[in-house]
């Protein structure tokens, strides 16, 4: 289905990284699912993530050590954030993590567009819902939020 | 009174293309909306009269949704802008943005 961007909406590109306007962070828990990364979409804005976006996301944890054995979920919650839904799931190994050389520098999910994750199903958030990004521990460290990085391609509607 | 109530059938059959669509699109999962309401308002129009005179009515109403839908970026609308594609029966829904970030995420990238 086709669908024509009514006139005073604009349609761009978005990458969502830990710098990005409307994100928080926050470290994990040892041994626990924590939410490292909170993302409220602005007023006037949503955002889409079609199924193939490409996803990378790397931590270490408070002593510099780079995390191997976690989790990391992408989830969406309304505004009020009652409800919490995942819609994808990797080991952390799989989406950035597993090479040393500085907060990301070098990984290759970093340095090569190609080699990042792919989103397996499509979501979109709209104004005030949340995108959450959570890390479930599985070696009793905690995730350093300073030593999150972080990469989500999709597009945003844009209401001028 | 009768060319009133071929129009009113006329009329169901362009509000209930949605209905029809969507039908046929799961029966043909490649074929879009659109192109649907062409085929099957097309298949009653022709077709239609030999189950009863007023399908064929009934499809002529599809078929008249499907080419304006179809037609619907081309006319533009008064005061400028181009329709968001009403599908004949024209849609007072707004497109919102989470209407628009919902259909861009149905799409596939890869």
């Amino acid at each position: 289905m086709t669908v024509r961007v009514p006139k005073g909406v604009v349609k761009l590109p978005f990458t969502l990284t830990e710098y990005s306007t409307g994100v928080s962070l926050a470290d994990g828990v040892a041994n626990s699912e924590a939410e490292v990364v909170t993302f409220q979409i602005p007023r006037n804005m949503s955002v889409a993530f079609p199924s193939g976006s490409r996803f990378a996301f790397y931590a270490r944890d408070t002593a510099n050590a780079e995390l191997f054995l976690g989790t990391v979920r992408v989830k969406l919650a309304d505004a009020n954030k009652t409800t919490k839904f995942t819609v994808a799931e990797f080991p952390i190994g799989a989406v950035g993590c597993g090479a040393s050389g500085g907060k990301a520098a070098g990984l290759p999910q970093f340095a090569d567009r190609e080699k990042r994750a792919l989103i397996a199903a499509g979501f979109s958030r709209n104004s005030d819902e949340f995108l959450i990004i959570t890390y479930e521990d599985k070696e009793g460290k905690v995730l350093d939020d300073d030593e999150i990085a972080l990469i989500l391609e999709g597009v945003q509607f844009i209401q001028i | 009174m009768e060319d009133m109530i071929d129009l009113a059938v006329m009329g169901i059959g362009a509000g209930a293309k949605g209905t029809v669509t969507g039908w046929l699109s799961k029966v043909m999962p490649g074929v879009s909306e659109d192109i649907a309401a062409l085929i099957a308002g097309g298949a009653l129009y022709w077709f239609g009269d030999r189950i009863h005179p007023m399908v064929k009515k009934f499809g002529a109403g599809v078929l008249i949704a499907g080419i304006g839908q179809l037609t619907s970026g081309l006319v533009p609308k008064l005061g400028g802008g181009a329709t968001a594609g009403g599908g004949g029966a024209t849609s007072t829904t707004p497109i919102t943005l989470g209407r628009l970030a919902e259909a861009e995420a149905a799409r596939r990238l890869v």
